[in-house]
């Protein structure tokens, strides 16, 4: 531009002179000009799938190398043992699916290529969902790597298309237009053109031709340009999948009490209460996932802003920037840990402003009949307040060493781990409740001809269990060959310094009296920085253990719910277990930050060595 | 021998064996209402293996069951015990109704139901599933054999006392209960004793306890003094009583009369002269089931055409004789659920006098429940007929609805349809496009209709 | 005369007694239905298919607390922080007002449609709540107990309603309650009115052949298929309730709106019943809770606004219905509680305790005295109205039944009804 400039001054001082060179410069740069404009243009289409969508896109969801994770399913090792399952070939040998097995083998055979390779040539590099609110249209877009390979193969099967159609002697399904000397396709309601690239295939008018548009001309604001999604992108993770969804402007959408102010599930608030807080504020969502042969990792990502959090949720996101969960312990045979920060008296007694009315009456109710358990101490404030906000639930898998006092129907152990905020004053209270109840449940029992529970103290760890054994029945004259499932039970409460113990059985609570934190606990991934709210783990070598101890209850319940025979039943929970085996555990997480918030969760699978 | 004499003293009466050359026909029609009455219907294999063995033949088929009818049976009872982990009755409804559907020897299984109402205990009272279970399996042990041992049994079976709330019997207070219910209900009928029987039988009993779950005689509360009961004078040490009750004239007639509304006819109510030969062959026979009931299995009384459609299918009746007659299987615990639903709990009798049977199954509600109940079976994803989907099972006829409605109607109904029913239903088939729907829905609304209710 | 006119003349026969043969063939119902058959007509013509519905309160319902005596000096003095002051009860009389919580049952009473029966109990109170509940099911002490309730008896008695609906129903979830249990009736127990419809997918098409399935057909003149014919009858009965009631619950409330409450719901399908025809009398629910040993304050009043709340709309529905001068509802618990409150601001189990009765053909008010806050019976009220008498007087003067062979012995009826 300068240059112009330059050469304008000069032609204005030498005018008369000048007037037959003035001409040849203007057009030297008219074609500059030009030339520049057209590399501009061509700069300016678009690259990466967000520079094609519109900026009103609200959804968007991108699968990098798509054919990489078909061979990855299809070739994985534990493939052939899901598909011996009776169910997968029970549905497999169903209509809809050898529909689709029938009409893909035939493409194969038209195309004279394998559906995996179709894939690879047309949508090779990626695969892109997209919905866009304002003309309320969905986007599927496949980039090839390859173009011309994918030009033919569209070509290809419009052609198969209406030969088919032709056959059958129905019309033309494909009907051709142009929009701005480009070809455009419509099957259906599906639109469909080959941009560069790229296929994208779209339901509404609309938004097929701003795609043209943005083919040709490059697009002023698109989703590339939207804040929010720029944000979400630099929190993307590792991994082929990557989600992004604009919070804000579907939360218009919904109706105006679809995030309820009060639920009427306390259960349900005191796992995902936070998340009704979000729900209520956050403006976007990113979410990446990997998928790999031994596993797959999922992290979820939102902003956070701290007066997000409200009031009435202290109970739940914590004060301040405290409200961590303890650290995992050490558990043998341990199924599933949860550990949680939540301070369980206040959201009792905030019940007023967290939940519906029935539901408070029903709260209310209970508080009556069990501060009656408890001898008239409130329960909210003085048994629920005895503890700090943060615990542990732990469930573990029991072994049965005495066959004398195996149950029937094996369960695993339960326990509560809590720190208390008083010890010297909440021990004798809690062991005194403890016994009162044992009290209670014995003369219930006798009332109904359960077993007894016996009283037994010990010392342990530098503290003292108080527990409850059932006794062995009297008379051994029974049908079944194990006891019944009260025997899976011996309740105990622990106390040790300020760490307390409610456990379903004795030996589950000798255990985690003395049970250490791990190191490194956590393997689900995301950001380790952050305050860990709540943190969970299954670990499926022991949930299959559990299984395999009750293999004849399992059977029998398949033969009476299911209708099979012995045989058929007892070949379809083998298989089940021995599929649980290959699994081995699923970790969750869920953190925040100053910023942040985060739901990480990954499962593990164990895959099967060359002779298994 | 004993079929000998049978033979000699019957000849005359409508109890003498049905004869194809001069009472009816052989065929597939006979066959399939002998197996209403005496099994839960039966597979198309089944029936003509039956009708190609004839009718004493397919009766004795009938009474000693398959040929693997020992090795089910071990089979069955560890099923039970693995069942019984929950001690849940209702669990224990799930394993009876699993079965009723699947068990090779039906007719035992018809008894065992049929002593199950008659000897009425019930699971909301009897929460102990390990008592009800041991009482079903002396019903089994006995449903053909020997009387008099079963009501000894049941007499001092804790189930039965916990349920008729006899769990203890004092001298000083004799309960009456039990004593009553033993006379009116187990063994004589209404009407065949006296109140003061009542009271002098109920001292017979006393000492008689359940303590933890288990029958026990307490000897310082028993009344040994001399009761004058119908007729007799004695102590009645130990539980002679009860053979007393057993000896009196009108038992024989009450028992025979219970069978004949089980196996022949609701009603009308048959007479004396009519039950008198079977009471008589009850007797002869010391009180054994079986002998009576193969006579009135074989007779011309049971299998003639004035015995079909005679009976009011029970819900038993409707929903596993569908499954047994289409040779399939289904979700027992969703059928038990329905049973009970329909007015038939198994181990859930609705009182102490088990099920009437008759017209009572029959009200606005069960009719209800039993035409959502058929619905819910055709269409629950586990159900199979011949080892396949009722849609795929019922497509061999699903083209043609008439042929569908002749193929079901043969195969599952008592009597021939009306013509206009016929035609309603032909038209409800034609009207549905679809055809894996159409087979299910006539299949619904055939068995839901009233001739459906008739066995 | 079509087919369906002769079928219900051959009722009628039948229910006239005649035809021994079939006659006996119905089992031993039949002869009460044969002695009956002329009381149950007369008493239908008189009572004009009255009905009772019974809510049970289960738990022990504080009476003191509901119909407050809040002038009372040893009433504030034996219940510091439970008392309900004089401030807050709804004013009935100079003595009495009601728990702030029971606003809807103050408006019936000023309707005049709420009767009060003070101090109903028994003789030797039994404070467990099984045995009391069952003494007032059965109306038998243990040692004498048969499995039968009051209504189980009085419907095996009585029990001829047309169109084959059942004599008694029960809504709900847990076991049918004694009083309903009966040696020759079954009582059906519904959990919700799903169960009176047509279920699936494909409802109505199975609906539409049943209808025309069972109207169809000249056969089913003979005698020979005199069964058949009842068959066909009652499903032709079936389908024609399941539609009644089909249309009944969709159809609006008409402007009564029923509180979101377990039991309102379940008075509210009892009213939807009720408008379309079904002739079931009597209709038993059951509200639990009351059994408040600790902390009752909130607790009572949660379960008194929702009883009140439920009885009150119920009540408006059937008035708009126009049904109201031939319903009765009865509301009892099993026993009352201590006049003393405890140390867990809570009381714990009683005798004596109002019975509250609501219905268009009651005399409204307060029947009886409080009994006397003075003399307890080891810290509970004295009874001096036995509860066998309530029975009585709904047995008898309302729904038309004999009380004395139900019962056991003869009882006085109260002055509660009017008309």
């Amino acid at each position: 531009m300068a240059f112009l400039s330059t050469h304008a001054r000069d032609s204005r001082a030498s005018n008369s002179a000048a007037r037959p060179r003035f001409g040849w410069r203007v057009l030297l740069a008219g074609c500059l000009l030009t030339a520049a404009t057209t590399t501009l243009a061509q700069a300016q289409q678009p690259e990466s799938a967000a520079e094609w969508l519109p900026d009103s896109t609200v959804l968007y969801v991108e699968l990098e190398h798509p054919s990489e994770l078909v061979d990855l399913v299809l070739e994985h090792p534990l493939r052939p043992r899901i598909e011996a399952l009776d169910a997968v070939k029970q549905a497999k040998s169903e209509k809809p699916y050898r529909d689709i097995e029938a009409g893909v083998s035939m493409l194969e055979a038209q195309l004279g290529m394998p559906w995996t390779s179709l894939l690879s040539s047309v949508a090779g590099e990626r695969v892109v969902v997209a919905f866009d609110i304002q003309s309320l249209g969905v986007a599927v877009g496949l980039q090839s790597a390859d173009p011309e390979t994918a030009d033919r193969l569209l070509d290809k099967l419009i052609e198969l298309a209406r030969a088919d159609a032709q056959a059958n002697g129905r019309p033309d399904p494909v009907r051709e237009a142009t929009i701005r000397d480009l070809k455009v396709y419509r099957v259906g309601d599906a639109r469909l053109a080959r941009l560069g690239d790229w296929t994208w295939v779209t339901n509404k008018d609309a938004l097929g031709r701003s795609m043209v548009h943005a083919y040709l001309d490059g697009r002023e604001s698109s989703l590339a340009s939207a804040p929010h999604f720029a944000a979400a992108l630099e929190t993307r993770q590792a991994g082929q999948l990557w989600a992004f969804a604009e919070i804000e402007r579907l939360r218009i959408l919904l109706p105006p009490n679809a995030i309820p102010e009060r639920t009427d599930n306390p259960g349900a608030e005191l796992l995902v209460g936070g998340f009704f807080d979000l729900a209520r504020h956050i403006p976007y969502i990113s979410a990446s996932a990997a998928v790999e042969t031994d596993g797959l990792s999922v992290v979820v990502a939102t902003p956070l802003e701290s007066d997000w959090k409200s009031d009435v949720r202290e109970y739940w996101w914590g004060k301040e920037e405290t409200g961590a969960a303890p650290s995992r312990l050490q558990v043998d045979n341990a199924v599933a840990q949860i550990e949680f920060h939540r301070d369980i008296s206040e959201m009792w007694l905030r019940a007023g402003d967290l939940f519906v009315d029935q539901t408070i009456d029903q709260l209310d109710q209970a508080d009556s009949t069990l501060s009656t358990l408890f001898l008239g101490a409130d329960f909210a404030e003085d048994i629920l307040g005895a503890f700090e906000p943060s615990g542990h639930l732990i469930v573990a898998r029991q072994s049965f060493d005495d066959p004398a006092v195996t149950p029937d129907i094996k369960l695993p152990a339960f326990a509560l781990v809590f720190t208390m905020e008083q010890p010297e004053r909440m021990q004798p209270q809690l062991r005194r409740i403890f016994q009162s109840l044992i009290g209670f449940l014995n003369i219930e029992g006798a009332m109904n001809g359960r077993p007894q529970l016996d009283l037994t103290m010990e010392a342990a760890s530098g503290g003292q269990i108080v527990g409850a054994q059932y006794l062995p029945p009297l008379s051994d004259e029974r049908e079944t060959q194990g006891l019944p499932i009260q025997y899976n039970f011996s309740p105990a409460v622990g106390f040790a310094g300020d760490r307390c113990v409610i456990a379903s059985t004795l030996p589950i609570a000798r255990e985690l009296l003395q049970a250490t934190p791990i190191d490194n606990a956590d393997s689900s991934g995301g950001d380790t920085s952050a305050t860990n709210n709540t943190t969970a783990s299954l670990q499926f070598g022991s949930l299959q253990g559990i299984l395999d101890d009750n293999q004849s209850q399992l059977i029998a319940q398949s033969m009476l719910d299911d209708g099979k025979t012995m045989d058929e039943a007892t070949r379809d929970i083998t298989l089940l277990i021995e599929l649980l085996g290959w699994v081995d555990r699923f970790d969750l997480r869920f953190s925040h930050g100053s910023s942040r918030a985060e739901v990480s969760a990954r499962l593990g699978l164990r895959l099967p060595t060359g002779d298994e | 021998m004993a079929a000998l004499m049978q033979g000699s003293s019957l000849a005359a009466t409508p109890w003498a064996p049905f004869d194809p050359a001069v009472d009816g026909a052989w065929n597939e029609r006979r066959v399939r209402h002998l197996l209403r009455r005496a099994a839960f219907g039966g597979s198309d294999e089944l029936v003509a293996e039956l009708v190609a063995a004839g009718p004493a033949a397919a009766v004795d088929r009938l009474i000693t069951g398959a040929d693997d009818a020992a090795d089910r049976r071990a089979a069955s009872e560890q099923l039970a015990r693995t069942v019984l982990a929950n001690n849940a009755p209702k669990r224990l409804s799930a394993w009876w109704t699993y079965e009723l559907i699947t068990t090779p020897h039906p007719l035992r299984e018809r008894m065992t139901l049929f002593w199950h109402g008659h000897f009425a205990t019930g699971g909301d009272k009897v929460t102990d599933a390990e008592a009800l279970y041991r009482q079903n399996r002396l019903f089994r042990d006995e449903a053909l054999g020997d009387f008099r041992r079963l009501t000894h049994a049941v007499a001092q079976d804790p189930a039965m006392l916990i349920y008729l709330d006899s769990v203890t019997n004092r001298k000083a207070h004799p309960n009456e209960n039990f004593a009553r219910e033993l006379m009116e209900l187990f063994v004589l009928g209404e009407g065949n004793y006296t109140e003061a029987d009542v009271q002098q039988l109920a001292r017979c009993f006393t000492g008689w306890e359940v303590k933890q779950g288990r029958f026990r005689f307490n000897r310082y509360q028993h009344d040994g003094g001399e009761k004058s009961i119908m007729g007799k004078t004695d102590a009645f040490p130990d539980a002679e009583a009860v053979d007393w009750v057993i000896d009196q004239p009108s038992a024989p007639f009450f028992i025979v009369g219970k069978l004949y509304r089980l196996l022949v006819a609701d009603e009308p109510q048959p007479s004396r002269e009519l039950l008198a030969p079977l009471a008589q062959q009850l007797v002869d026979a010391e009180w054994r089931i079986e002998p009576v009931v193969r006579t009135m299995l074989a007779s011309k009384q049971l299998l003639g055409d004035s015995a079909i459609g005679r009976k009011v299918r029970s819900p038993v009746d409707l929903a596993v004789g569908l499954l047994r007659s289409l040779d399939g299987i289904t979700s027992s615990t969703a059928l038990a659920d329905d049973l009970l639903g329909m007015g038939m709990g198994l181990f859930f009798p609705p009182n102490v006098k088990g099920w009437d049977g008759g017209r009572t199954w029959i009200s606005s509600a069960t009719l209800l429940a039993r035409a959502n109940s058929l619905g819910r079976l055709i269409d629950h994803e586990s159900t199979r007929f011949n080892s396949v989907s009722p849609s795929e099972y019922l497509s061999q006829w699903t083209d043609d609805p008439v042929r569908l409605v002749t193929e079901l109607e043969q195969r599952l109904l008592a009597v021939t349809l009306p013509a206009a029913t016929r035609e309603k239903l032909i038209a409800l088939g034609r009207g549905i496009d679809q055809p894996e729907r159409r087979g299910r829905v006539v299949l619904q609304a055939m068995m839901s209709g009233p001739l459906a209710q008739l066995a | 005369m079509n087919n369906r006119q002769r079928l219900l003349q051959r009722r009628l026969f039948l229910q006239q007694g005649a035809v021994a043969g079939t006659a006996l063939a119905l089992g031993s119902r039949l002869p009460g239905i044969l002695t009956q058959a002329a009381a149950a007509a007369r008493s239908r013509a008189d009572d004009g298919d009255r009905i009772l519905i019974v809510v049970q309160l289960s738990g022990g319902n504080d009476g003191l607390n509901t119909v407050v005596p809040h002038r009372n000096e040893l009433y504030q003095a034996a219940r510091p922080t439970l008392r309900i002051a004089s401030a807050d009860v709804l004013g009935i009389n100079d003595d009495f007002g009601f728990h702030p919580a029971c606003r809807a049952l103050a408006d019936l009473l000023e309707q005049d449609s709420l009767a009060i029966v003070q101090g109903v109990g028994y003789e030797q109170p039994n404070r467990s709540h099984f045995e009391s509940m069952d003494i007032w099911h059965t109306c038998r002490r243990k040692e004498e107990r048969g499995s039968d309730g009051w209504l189980g008896r009085a419907f095996d008695r009585h029990a001829e309603t047309a169109g084959n609906d059942p004599p008694g129903l029960f809504l709900g979830a847990n076991k049918l309650p004694a009083a309903l249990v009966a040696r020759d009736t079954q009582v059906p127990s519904i959990n919700s009115p799903e169960q009176f419809k047509f279920q699936g997918a494909d409802a109505q098409l199975v609906a539409d052949a049943l209808q025309e399935g069972s109207t169809a057909g000249e056969a089913m003149t003979a005698e020979e298929d005199e069964l058949a014919a009842f068959l066909s009858e009652s499903t032709a009965a079936a389908v024609e309730a399941s539609g009644k009631i089909a249309a009944a619950l969709e159809q609006s409330d008409g402007g009564s709106s029923y509180p979101d409450t377990p039991l309102a719901t379940k008075l509210r399908t009892i009213a939807r019943l009720i408008e379309s025809g079904f002739q079931t009398r009597v209709y038993y629910v059951e509200i639990d809770g009351f059994d408040t040993h600790a902390q009752q304050a909130d607790a009572h009043r949660a379960l008194l606004e929702q009883w009140s709340g439920a009885v009150a709309a119920l009540t408006q529905d059937l008035a708009r219905m126009g049904r109201l001068d031939d319903t009765l509802v009865l509301s009892f618990s099993e026993f009352g509680r201590r006049v003393a409150e405890n140390a867990s601001e809570g009381t714990d189990h009683g005798a004596a305790a109002p019975v509250f009765l609501t219905g268009g053909r009651v005399a409204g008010g307060i029947h009886g005295d409080l009994p006397s806050l003075e003399n307890l019976d080891d810290g509970d009220l004295r009874y001096h109205t036995d509860f066998r008498r309530v029975y009585a007087t709904v047995l008898g003067q309302w729904l038309g039944w004999n009380p004395t062979p139900i019962l056991g012995q003869s009882f006085e009826p109260l002055n509660v009804l009017r008309g």
